[in-house]
């Protein structure tokens, strides 16, 4: 089974919450966890336990793990650090990839950190959809380290159902 | 659409730009907004192999030649001008100094009247840029937003509905949009009031920059009005932001020459017709010490005491006397020496023809 955060590393880490008699199950890689802060260690006593192994975030604050300058774009190979040196990002998808860290930048270089202005109007469906998928994969990430797990798992059908629709469009 | 490895002659002579929007103005010099683009799919220029960077050309010069609005541009390769040729886009606003210094697959398309540019494989993929006389930004925004949206139709730009339209700098993301103001201040610069009017705009997401002549060094009492935030803000608020400033900027720049005259008129009186001497009998004129006689000129235009040049005239010699300029107009090279001369020759001249 993939990881449901980056649906790159096999997930290893698997996440079970029971909350008013629902259970949400999460399964991620060790990396995404480690990301946001979160060891399969340690037992969290509202966590179902069953087969998994439970979830909870260490008394790391989100700024310490956000500082994973290791940390390179998939994409374009460039890192974090590098970034820092040059203040010139490599591609498109290292918004995506540094976006914990990018985000308290923005916040003092710009007025806001959500975008304002106009947007491509091109009405092309599978770019739409592709850039949702994306974006939701953002918000995915940020509910599992708020251990969000209800809103996490919602995020991920949301992801599963537009990635369905898309697999539709290339099949067309 | 054909490479094309020289500018035409008329370059030389005609300031496109300049006679577009409103040539007359009295303290503004020129409005600028260039928007930031990528293609999805291609790292940034500084990291895009010598194949991507080759893609982009193409895709960018398919979409360029097939924009209305730019009405048939002319298309340079960086590599193929002469670097004379490539400092002179630079000083007359047309490209970035950053593009002038070439490179591999770099471009530049240029519409016949030269208002409206696009810059191909600069920081970002393309840099689309129009520039008009005066105060004009609506109407730039308005020119600049229809050619954005034809390369549209022919290109997939990177953007998220997060961060917009995504940019090699962190700086330009969101709008991708960079206003540029230029104006001339030169009764707050006397009156040394200017450094509390731009620490007041410094706070609202606008900053203010001297006019870099040849050196660093701030000249001419020129400065650029921009802002600095492109994300959480829309164009239209930008522009609205930038505009309401100018007008108060300019509003004080007008009193404090009222004041300014009324208290000291001797002086100031004396200060024009000195500079109107110097450019009138002058045998060698630096280019920085040209742009702030022009400077008191134009305070002389202003204030009545002088009633020509006009205005378009002044703003066209202000690029005209600049080195590369002077070196096209001369059609060869100069030692610095040679250029000072031949500065002055041109200026005296064009004193002398009453307006040019
Ligand atoms: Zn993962
Ligand atoms: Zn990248």
């Amino acid at each position: 089974m993939l990881c449901e955060i980056c649906e790159k590393n096999p997930a290893k880490i698997h996440i079970t919450q029971v909350k008013n008699n629902k259970k949400f199950t999460l399964h991620i890689c060790h990396e995404c966890s480690q990301e946001c802060g979160i060891e399969g260690a340690s037992i969290n006593p509202s966590f179902s336990v069953e087969q998994f192994v439970s979830a909870s975030k260490l008394a790391k604050t989100r700024e310490e793990s956000a500082a994973n300058v290791h940390q390179t774009c998939p994409a374009c190979g460039l890192s974090y650090g590098a970034f820092k040196e040059s203040g010139r990002l490599g591609c498109a998808l290292c918004y995506d990839t540094f976006s914990t860290e990018l985000k308290p930048l923005l916040q003092k270089l710009q007025k806001d950190v959500k975008h304002a202005g106009k947007t491509p109007g091109k009405g092309d469906a599978r770019l739409i959809l592709r850039r949702s998928v994306s974006e939701l994969r953002l918000q995915l990430k940020e509910a599992v380290c708020q251990e969000n797990f209800e809103m996490a798992a919602r995020l991920r059908d949301q992801i599963r159902d537009m990635e369905g629709q898309l697999s539709n469009y290339e099949e067309q | 659409m054909e490479t094309m490895n020289q500018l035409p002659k008329s370059y030389i002579t005609e300031c496109g730009w300049l006679r577009a929007g409103d040539p007359t103005d009295d303290l503004v010099i020129s409005s600028r907004i260039r928007l930031a683009r990528n293609i999805e799919g291609i790292p940034f220029s500084q990291w895009a192999s010598s194949t991507d960077l080759k893609r982009i050309a193409e895709q960018t010069r398919k979409a360029v030649s097939n924009s209305d609005h730019l009405h048939n541009p002319d298309f340079y390769a960086m590599e193929e001008l002469e670097p004379l040729d490539r400092y002179f886009l630079a000083e007359r606003n047309m490209i970035s100094r950053e593009l002038a210094k070439s490179g591999i697959e770099r471009y530049v398309a240029i519409s016949p009247d030269q208002t409206s540019s696009v810059m191909i494989n600069e920081e970002d993929h393309l840099r689309i840029q129009v520039l008009m006389a005066g105060s004009n930004l609506s109407r730039v925004w308005t020119q600049i937003d229809a050619v954005d949206n034809e390369l549209e139709d022919h290109l997939t730009y990177a953007f998220s509905n997060q961060f917009g339209y995504l940019t090699a700098c962190p700086t330009n993301v969101g709008t991708g949009i960079r206003c540029s103001v230029m104006v001339h201040l030169p009764a707050l610069v006397i009156s040394r009031r200017i450094d509390k009017v731009f620490s007041a705009v410094s706070q609202m997401g606008v900053a203010v920059r001297g006019f870099a002549g040849e050196g660093s060094e701030i000249s001419g009492n020129l400065f650029q009005i921009s802002n600095q935030w492109t994300l959480g803000i829309s164009e239209k608020e930008t522009i609205e932001k930038i505009e309401k400033l100018l007008e108060h900027i300019l509003g004080q720049e007008r009193k404090a020459q009222e004041k300014l005259f009324e208290e000291n008129r001797c002086q100031i009186e004396d200060r024009v017709w000195r500079a109107y001497a110097t450019l009138r009998y002058a045998k060698v004129i630096s280019s920085n010490e040209a742009i702030e006689l022009f400077s008191s000129i134009r305070l002389g235009l202003n204030l009545g005491i002088l009633n020509k040049p006009r205005y378009e005239s002044l703003n066209e010699m202000i690029l005209k006397v600049r080195p590369a300029h002077l070196q096209k107009f001369a059609e060869r090279a100069f030692t610095a020496a040679e250029r000072d001369e031949f500065r002055a020759d041109l200026i005296r001249r064009w004193i002398m023809n009453g307006d040019s």
